[in-house]
């Protein structure tokens, strides 16, 4: 029964019509409240509609219907006082149009049928033309021609925009019903020309009803001329339908790959209504009339922000709440200087702060709000248009606008202080009644508690507007132009999935949408996705359709209980059952192993073709590790989960500890001192140190150099040692927690450290230097399982294995976190991509990690020791740390709910990047090689299986 | 050829006496665990609370090493008036109530099965066996063949097949992933075989218990001999748990 939303207001205002005054008037606010409580319920989703083919709920629509109802409701409260304080002729005829007027506009935002959206936005034209004409004066009736006139002009380009619309389905050959929501669906087979006419017929039609410029011209005379409530409804919600006539027509358009086109005219015309905007308010004479003006502005603005698209879409949703709830406040409180004063023009007012007190707190709270002043939401919103214009590089867009928003403030504000503080002698016609001025301060006051808690819902609702396909587009594009994914996974939220990527380029870009449930493959336009959309597959059962390589990755039945994506029965024993790549042929041979290896090592599974003793493809199959380590850090007691976090692979204790320690801490606002930002540098240094020294006596070992492999062997438990010098663990467990360090540093262990490492250095530098000055050590290494940088770089790889193909990234370099920033991170890059560049990269890192250290000695270390620190977490809010383990960037991601909690404990290894290096390794290599590439790397099987 | 005499001098010899001699590991090192059967009720109470691994009981006054970590948040509680770690490494025990403890630990050698030493006590091949192990034991394992510790000069080698071994030793919380894996290794290796458990993981689930995917104890699955607690174990509790037991 939605259709009893916008039915409800139709039948009071027909009968409101031939009732008298007083009944039409409680008619009204009952109305308002009924309207309110049945909103609320289809926000709470209690209702459903009758006819799905032309009425939904979508997010947008659902926001403005709340925004709609809880003006109405305010609104009709001001009213009754305004009412009472004015003589309106024929007051039936102006209830029953208000609630006509509602009962239109809620029919425009439930409306999914393109026709009935476009026969709803006409409506509340015929709707709201007799509530301009209320004041029964010559400019009124000029104005209601106007508006008319220019608005059916306006709908008829509307009309014949949606006609072409369909006609791009027709030429397309999509057979599927003309509702936005399946539009969108099939947008992608629509007819690009036919689509691109119906769009700017759309935009230029509803455009008008908007108030973009330069359609604009009947709105300053409707909005001023209206009696204050009709000009607050008709200014803050009215101008929300038309938008999102144009709002739906934009999501085709994205939807259909046509955002290139559609982004830059909704730029342009944003940018002509703010300039436009700005022009007429530095000079305006009456008040109404610039707060009029400024609503062209806050249209060009919101206009100007879906164009940018990404954040700047966001900013443009966040503006258009907040200028509807501040505008409609500031046409109310016109309402009370008019009825005091008497008067449009802003010289015949003046003193208002000691004249009407109580109207001058709303007012200039009001003009503060839509000023884009702090904390009010405007200023959020468009400083996230701004950012999002920087970062698509729209340089010149974004100067305009930033200079409007100042010319707009400078007119804005001189006539503030006109209206607010001149002398005035005018005798003041009305006492300020409360219900003249509440409905004022509740709606500022909404806007401000929007700005500091957003319920959770609605800000499901606001970043749901943002969708899938921008998402996914986006996405693709920042990594085919070189940037990488660090993050891409999913979580629930309030009963919906949806998916969050991290990124990046220099920066770190994030970015969520609600997930579908399948949807085409990023990773068949761009390799790197390819791990992550497997693991989503898993963990959700969200099949990506047409992913190239779409198997499991870790053997688990995924967490919504719905089908498997790879038909798998978890009850039953499933590790090994796995669709392997095969080649055919009469000499090809297929070996086999593991998952118990030969030596003392984790589990896995190896699949190798051969042709003879060359590999022709290798691939590894893993899982078997897999002890729900994400899961766990959700359900565990907190007192648990630094330590399961530390222990998810036990070879980079340090640096999963660290980058548990330092997103907890960015969750709960706690500072770490300095000293134990030095000692946590030193443990993950230690860390590295001792893995690479131990694998390049592992790869000696493996060409049969024993000289160094027993060396290293030794060394590598030296090293082990001063990590157990440091916290009494020799894998640095239990050293990082969150808040900064569970050991000092006092000078007896600094000297013990000082000594040790003194002593070692010479052994470890004369080794190295033996081993790479071997020649048949040499000759083994080089040339040995090369990777070429391009597939690195579509691979992802991460760390040394990066490095060794000629890819400097380095988080210690590049996002430096704890004492790296004052520590000079060489980049370390080699061209060769072979077992050759992977041993050097890491035997340079060694000496460099140990040079670090020994800088980091000398001066004392003070720190306050921490044990469990007892945290709160920031509520709603999300986390992702990046550190540089030994085996290359490792992070970690929170995302906390509305209480607190955690919602979602997201871990991803650098060896979720880097086995696919191995396998890319072993291409046309000896199946001998093996042992050597895979020291080389030497990666992890838990990090990997979590 | 200069180069790497040169090398071979400087290194030198590293290997260590022990059993011969004693090993003094580092001050911070955290061994076996001693509770003071005085300390106040509230202080064992505040030290059982905030255990992570829930391993001590305040009212027996015990600790299982099983589940213990050795992360030493209970000395900090309780400043060393409940709990203190000492320095002695040699905390494997051969029955798996001796993991609860007062600060007493049986001798092994006193309780290892007679026939494995007549044996084994030459010559003792194992397979290991990684089931969701974090590497940490496993590497602690594997630096048993480094020259310091050289555990081949015992006649205990770790081998490629469990057809050539005389047990295994298993790590790691034994995913639900693995699990039919180290049952098909255990079926491989000849009996008589001995399987030792390596680590608070493979005890009790370790820092993993609760998670669906792992098996809390190697013991609800096998016939365990001998139980190595540590999160790792120390190298050095490692040789003197297979010295003690097998030899």
């Amino acid at each position: 029964m939605l259709e009893i939303v916008f039915l409800i207001p139709f039948l009071t205002g027909a009968g409101a019509f031939f009732l008298p005054n007083k009944i039409g008037r409680c008619l009204l606010v009952l109305t308002g409240a009924i309207h309110l409580i049945l909103s609320v319920m289809i926000w709470a989703g209690r209702l459903t509609p009758i006819f799905p083919e032309y009425f939904a709920v979508t997010p947008e629509g659902l926001l403005s219907l709340l925004v709609i109802s809880l003006l109405f409701f305010l609104i009709s409260i001001y009213t009754i006082a305004y009412l009472k304080a004015s003589d309106i002729h024929a007051e039936n005829i102006f209830t029953g149009s208000m609630l006509l007027f509602l009962s239109t506009m809620t029919m425009v935002t439930l409306s999914d049928h393109i026709m009935v959206m476009w026969i709803a936005i006409e409506a509340t034209t015929l709707a709201s033309a007799p509530l301009i004409y209320t004041h029964r004066t010559a400019a009124s009736l000029e104005a209601t021609w106007k508006y008319v006139l220019i608005c059916s002009v306006g709908i008829a380009m509307a009309l014949l925009g949606s006609v072409l619309v369909t006609v791009a389905m027709d030429v397309g050959k999509v057979d599927a019903p003309i509702s936005f929501t399946a539009m969108t669906d099939v947008a992608k087979k629509m007819d690009p020309m036919w689509l691109k006419a119906g769009f700017v017929f759309i935009l230029v039609g509803y455009g008008t009803k908007m108030g973009l410029a330069p359609m604009h011209t009947w709105l300053p005379d409707a909005h001023s001329e209206a009696p204050s409530p009709a000009s607050a409804l008709l200014s803050g919600v009215l101008l929300n339908c038309a938008y999102l006539g144009i709002f739906k027509t934009n999501k085709i358009m994205h939807a259909a790959g046509l955002a290139d086109f559609s982004g830059p005219i909704l730029i342009v015309f944003g940018l002509i209504s703010i300039m436009a905007a700005a022009t007429f308010i530095l000079k305006q004479t009456e008040y109404k009339r610039m707060l009029a003006y400024s609503s062209i502005e806050n249209m060009g603005i919101i206009a100007f922000g879906t164009g940018i698209g990404g954040l700047g879409a966001y900013g443009a949703m966040i503006c258009l709440i907040h200028h509807s709830l501040i505008k409609s406040s500031l046409f109310l409180t016109s309402g009370n200087i008019l009825l005091g004063f008497g008067s449009r023009l802003i010289e015949h007012t003046g003193n208002l702060v000691n004249r009407m007190p109580k109207t001058f707190v709303a007012f200039f709270g009001g003009f503060a709000g839509i000023s884009g002043f702090p904390p009010f939401g405007i200023f959020i919103g468009e400083l996230l248009i701004i950012i999002g214009a920087f970062r698509t590089g729209n340089y010149v867009g974004a100067g305009f606008f930033i200079l409007s928003l100042c010319v707009i403030f400078a007119g804005f504000a001189n006539n503030v202080m006109k209206i607010s503080f001149d002398t005035s002698d005018t005798t003041i016609r009305i006492k300020e009644e409360a219900s003249l001025v509440w409905p004022q301060y509740a709606l500022l006051l909404t806007s401000l508690v929007l700005c500091f808690w957003m319920p959770d819902t609605l800000h499901q609702t606001i970043i749901h507007a943002v969708n899938f396909d921008d998402f996914s587009t986006q996405a693709v594009e920042i990594v085919s132009r070189g940037g990488k994914v660090v993050q891409l996974f999913a979580f629930q939220a309030n009963g919906t999935f949806r998916l969050m990527a991290v990124l990046r380029t220099d920066v770190l870009l994030v970015a969520a949408c609600d997930a579908p449930e399948t949807y085409p493959a990023l990773t068949a336009k761009c390799e790197p996705f390819h791990m992550f959309e497997r693991e989503i597959a898993e963990q959700y059962g969200i099949r990506p359709e047409g992913h190239p390589w779409l198997k499991m990755v870790r053997y688990h039945a995924n967490c919504r209980s719905v089908d498997d994506v790879f038909g798998n029965d978890y009850t039953e024993d499933i590790p090994g059952r796995y669709d392997y790549y095969s080649v055919a042929g009469d000499e090809i041979h297929e070996v086999a192993v593991g998952p118990v290896h030969a030596g003392v090592i984790e589990p896995g599974h190896f699949r190798f073709n051969c042709i003879g003793e060359r590999v022709l493809n290798l691939e590894i199959q893993l899982g078997y590790q897999h002890r729900g380590a994400e899961d766990l850090l959700l359900k565990a007691d907190r007192k648990r989960i630094a330590f399961i976090a530390e222990n998810i692979a036990g070879d980079t204790s340090v640096g999963h500890s660290l980058c548990h320690a330092q997103a907890m801490e960015a969750l709960s606002g706690i500072q770490t001192d300095d000293g134990s930002k030095i000692i946590r540098t030193i443990g993950l240094e230690l860390e590295r140190i001792a893995n690479h020294v131990g694998d390049l006596g592992a790869l000696s070992g493996d060409v049969a150099f024993l000289p160094p492999a027993n060396y290293c062997g030794r060394m590598r438990g030296d090293f082990l040692n001063m990590s157990l010098l440091m916290c009494g663990n020799r894998f640095g467990k239990g050293l990082v927690r969150p808040g900064g360090v569970r050991f000092p540093m006092n000078d007896d262990n600094r000297r013990d450290l000082t000594a040790r490492i003194r002593e070692l250095k010479p052994h470890v530098k004369h080794t190295i230097d033996l081993l790479f000055s071997t020649s048949s050590v040499r000759s083994r290494f080089e040339g040995c399982g090369t990777v070429s940088r391009s597939d690195a770089e579509k691979l992802g790889l991460v760390g040394p294995a990066g490095r060794a193909c000629s890819i400097p990234y380095d988080v210690r370099r590049c996002f430096p976190t704890e004492h790296y920033g004052q520590l000079d991170i060489p980049e370390n890059a080699e061209p060769t991509g072979d077992v050759w560049a992977r041993a050097k990269v890491r035997a340079d890192e060694v000496m460099q990690s140990i040079a670090f250290i020994e800088s980091l000695l000398p001066d004392p270390v003070e720190t306050e020791i921490i044990d469990m620190a007892d945290m709160a977490l920031a509520p709603d809010s999300f986390v992702v740390t990046l550190n540089e383990a030994w085996r290359g960037e490792l992070s970690h991601c929170i995302l906390t709910d509305g209480a607190g909690g955690i919602l979602r404990y997201k871990v991803k290894d650098p060896s979720f990047h880097n086995w696919n290096g191995l396998s890319m390794s072993l291409r046309n290599t000896g199946i001998s090689d093996f042992p050597l590439n895979n020291k080389s790397y030497n990666l992890s099987y838990c990090g990997f299986d979590l | 050829m200069l180069n790497v005499l040169k090398n071979r001098f400087e290194q030198g010899c590293k290997t260590s006496r022990y059993p011969k001699e004693k090993v003094q590991l580092l001050p911070r090192y955290r061994g076996r665990p001693e509770i003071n059967p005085d300390a106040p009720s509230d202080v064992a109470s505040a030290c059982a609370a905030a255990c992570p691994q829930n391993a001590i009981d305040p009212v027996a006054g015990t600790i299982d090493m099983g589940r213990c970590v050795f992360c030493g948040t209970c000395e900090r509680i309780s400043n060393g008036r409940f709990v203190t770690f000492t320095q002695d490494f040699a905390i494997a025990v051969a029955e798996k109530e001796h993991l609860f403890t007062k600060g007493d630990i049986p001798t092994l050698a006193e309780h290892s099965r007679q026939h494995f030493k007549k044996l084994f006590g030459r010559s003792l091949q194992l397979r290991q066996v990684s089931a969701a192990g974090c590497n940490a034991c496993e590497a602690d394992l594997n630096v048993l063949a480094t020259p310091f510790f050289d555990l081949a000069r015992f006649g205990i080698n770790f081998v490629a097949s469990p057809r050539h071994a005389d047990g295994i030793v298993v790590t790691g919380p034994i995913s639900r992933n693995m699990k039919t894996a180290l049952l098909q290794t255990y079926e491989a290796t000849p009996e008589p075989r001995v399987v030792i458990a390596v680590g608070s993981c493979t005890l009790t689930g370790g820092p993993f218990r609760g998670s669906p995917e792992i098996t809390e104890g190697l013991d609800t699955l096998l016939p365990v001999d001998l139980f190595i607690p540590g999160c790792p174990p120390h190298p050095m509790t490692n040789l003197h748990a297979l010295l003690n037991f097998f030899k």
